[in-house]
């Protein structure tokens, strides 16, 4: 066997084990993008339960105090952008619009004792709030799905694969202030790194 | 509290725990096979002339067995027919287990389904975590017990269940639930749940041999006299080794030219050569040794690897946990609390052991009970989880163990409603929890008299001097305390302006009674009942 035969050899082994290598990586990252999608749908389906349960909320409340107009088209328009509203980032600051607005609701209900005393309502602002704990927890399932997406497509030898394949950035799903100043007290070290503003690609859930 | 030395930051702390993992699980395979090798001489006798002989006959067998090839041929026959009848008895009795376990250990332990509208709080714990965990939401259980434990069975996310004791629900707040029931989850997340069934599997095929023979002859002095026996077998095998390599050395250094002769001369001499050395180095001393190892040596060899791998998926599910919850102060107060509370063993079959929360069975100290046990020590499980997070404070460690201590020493009656369990007596309380078997504290002292104090109540309000003194800590069952760095005045009602009993030293060690409001009901070894304010300070230990 000559040299020649022996370096095309060595070459081809090398050749073939990168296209190994990279369908592995491939194969990977596209899991690892998949579970975040499975995971954004986990959070969405909560958004929608949350969404759908306004208009019953308006409802119990408007008989009451329906000169109240403001908050009421508040809570209507935080209801609308929130089912509009695609993509995590989105749908994180359309959500929180969302808390602000039945925020000024509840604090206009506080005004009517027979209102806050009327058992449909606090039947609804039970199940709001439980819907709100599964937001929060959906979220904290789909941001260390992202966190370890992100990783992968930034680190080697995904990032290789990633920019040439079209892999893009996952946003994380972030809550308003108070929220996020209620987990860092309880836990610090393991706190998702965020990305910079100007990184953030425009479509949340990850291109096709 | 003891200082482990383990990364802190819990995804390392997963990855690590990872590893473990693999090597504690490739120990258990090189555990199995001795155990089948050791099979192979035990059973061959049984195959040799149960089998061979009568399906050869006299005749052809005789005929194999005169030539050296034949008989190595018998031998290797016999050795493949004992090899698969130990695979196939050995594969049918943990697929057998795999198939019941879960049922079986729901049966066990008198689990019952229950729905959202039983259990709001709980079914809405499982349920949030499931969706933080990225799991489908398990079935969950309850078992009307008071012993406040906890564990997830199913071989796979989808069939899974979570399993809590009623007592874990009278014993914990939301933050202390949440934190069991994300360790629970993240038991079935990292399919330690499979992981625990397969080992209690093999666990099981293990025990078979010793299994067999106590089904066939219950009298302990024959198991005795096999363990006897055999260890002596294992012992002589062990020395016949050594022996017969120093004679096979010696052999060939003084007769190297005639041995090397005879087994070059001819292919029937170097058959002859190898089956023989062959023997007597590995069958010899197997056949001798084997009996030990198979009836009693795999299994305990095996009880420790298991309890190895458990212990430290116990550890992953922890960390996996406050990665749910965000809350090691939750589930490390939790894991203080439950195991203060913790009093009588549970009735169960020691293979399922390490599903729980905590050690379900007898808290066990010796060196090889602690290498067996299913579970890591509540303290170092505690410590890691300090770690963890930003500390806790030793006020809350006291305050868990004195509620886990006064839910253990409560009536089981005081299931009731808050007002209820006020209600009662404490000298009545003492009387139920002993007749509950919750003798198992370890107390040594010979029960005092009723105490004449008209009757406290349990879990009044709390002083407002809460104890301010660092406790040492220790998280297993309290059963005494002792006095610390200053004296402590013994007082004959739980009331300071009642008469004092005794002026303790520091260093006294008392026996644990009881917690009466905001004092602690004690006991001396001069046999002096009396009640010691909360604020003494002093250490809690378990004996």
């Amino acid at each position: 066997m000559s040299a020649a035969d022996l370096i095309i050899g060595l070459v081809l082994t090398l050749l073939v084990v990168a296209v190994l290598a990279g369908v592995a990586t491939y194969n990977r990252l596209v899991r690892s993008r998949n579970r975040v999608r499975e995971a954004w749908s986990g959070v969405d389906v909560q958004l929608r339960r949350r969404a759908s349960l306004v208009p019953n909320l308006v409802e119990s409340v408007r008989g009451y105090v329906a000169h109240e107009r403001g908050v009421f088209e508040e809570v209507t328009r935080a209801r609308g952008a929130l089912q509009q509203a695609g993509g995590a980032a989105a749908a994180a600051s359309a959500n929180n619009a969302l808390s602000q607005a039945l925020g000024h609701l509840f604090a206009v209900v506080e005004n009517y004792p027979t209102l806050r005393a009327s058992e449909n309502l606090t039947a609804l602002q039970r199940e709001l709030s439980d819907v709100e704990e599964k937001v929060a927890f959906a979220r904290q399932f789909y941001n260390r799905n992202v966190l370890d997406y992100n990783t992968r497509i930034e680190t080697f030898p995904g990032v290789l694969v990633a920019s040439n394949l079209g892999f893009a950035a996952a946003e994380f799903f972030e809550t308003g202030d108070e929220g996020r100043a209620e987990v860092t007290v309880s836990f610090a070290p393991a706190q998702a790194p965020r990305p910079r503003p100007e990184d953030a690609p425009p479509s949340a859930s990850p291109p096709a | 509290m003891p200082e482990p030395s383990q990364p802190v930051l819990v995804y390392d702390r997963v990855a690590a725990n990872r590893r473990a993992t693999r090597r504690l699980l490739a120990l258990f395979t090189v555990l199995i096979l001795p155990f089948v090798a050791g099979l192979i001489p035990l059973l061959t006798p049984v195959i040799y002339f149960g089998v061979l002989l009568p399906a050869l006959g006299g005749a052809a067998f005789d005929r194999i067995q005169s030539t050296v090839e034949g008989t190595v041929l018998m031998f290797a026959t016999t050795a493949t027919l004992v090899l698969l009848v130990v695979l196939v008895a050995g594969i049918a009795v943990a697929w057998l287990e795999l198939e019941q376990a879960t049922r079986l250990v729901l049966r066990l332990t008198r689990a019952r389904p229950i729905s959202p509208e039983d259990e709001p709080e709980l079914w809405r714990a499982v349920e949030n975590l499931s969706l933080a965990a990225g799991l489908p939401t398990p079935k969950v259980y309850v078992i009307e017990s008071r012993d406040p434990n906890a564990f997830a069975v199913g071989l796979d996310p989808e069939h899974a269940a979570v399993v809590v004791t009623r007592g874990l629900l009278g014993l914990l707040d939301r933050r202390g639930l949440y934190g069991v029931i994300a360790h629970e989850l993240s038991h079935i997340g990292n399919q330690d749940t499979r992981l625990n069934t397969v080992l209690a599997a093999v666990l099981a095929v293990l025990r078979l041999p010793l299994g067999l023979l106590t089904r066939l002859n219950r009298n302990p002095l024959v198991i005795k006299g096999c363990l006897f026996l055999s260890g002596l077998m294992a012992v002589i095998a062990a020395m016949s080794v050594l022996a017969i390599l120093a004679e096979i050395a010696l052999a060939l250094w003084f007769f190297s030219g005639e041995v090397r002769d005879f087994l070059a001369a001819t292919t029937r001499g170097k058959v002859a050569g190898f089956v023989l050395i062959g023997m007597m180095i590995f069958y010899g001393p197997l056949f001798m040794g084997s009996p030990f190892y198979v009836l009693f040596g795999a299994q305990r060899c095996g009880r420790r690897v298991s309890g190895a791998v458990s212990r430290q998926r116990e550890f992953l599910a922890d960390a996996d946990a406050i990665l749910l919850t965000r809350d090691p102060e939750g589930l490390a107060l939790a894991l203080v609390k439950v195991g203060a509370a913790s009093g009588a063993a549970m009735n169960l079959p020691r293979a399922a052991a390490h599903l729980f929360l905590v050690e379900p069975l007898r808290p066990e100290t010796g060196w090889w009970d602690r290498g067996v046990a299913s579970h890591p020590p509540l303290e170092e499980r505690v410590a890691v989880l300090a770690r963890m997070g930003s500390g806790i404070s030793p006020e809350a460690l006291h305050a868990a163990q004195i509620a886990g201590v006064t839910f253990r020493l409560e009536a089981p009656r005081a299931r009731g409603s808050e007002r209820d369990r006020s209600q009662r007596p404490v000298a009545d309380a003492d009387a139920r929890s002993r007749d509950a078997g919750v003798g198992a504290l370890g107390v040594t002292v010979e029960p005092a008299e009723k105490p004449t104090a008209p009757p406290e109540r349990i879990g009044g309000p709390r002083s407002p001097s809460e104890p301010a003194t660092p406790l040492l800590f220790s998280a297993g069952v309290v059963s005494y305390i002792r006095v610390g760095e200053r004296s402590a005045v013994l007082y004959e009602r739980p009331d300071s302006a009642s008469a004092v009993q005794a002026r303790l030293a520091t260093g006294t060690v008392l026996a644990l009674r009881g917690v009466v409001g905001d004092f602690i009901w004690v006991e001396t070894s001069q046999g002096i009942a009396g009640y010691l304010p909360r604020s003494t300070p002093v250490s809690w230990g378990t004996e």
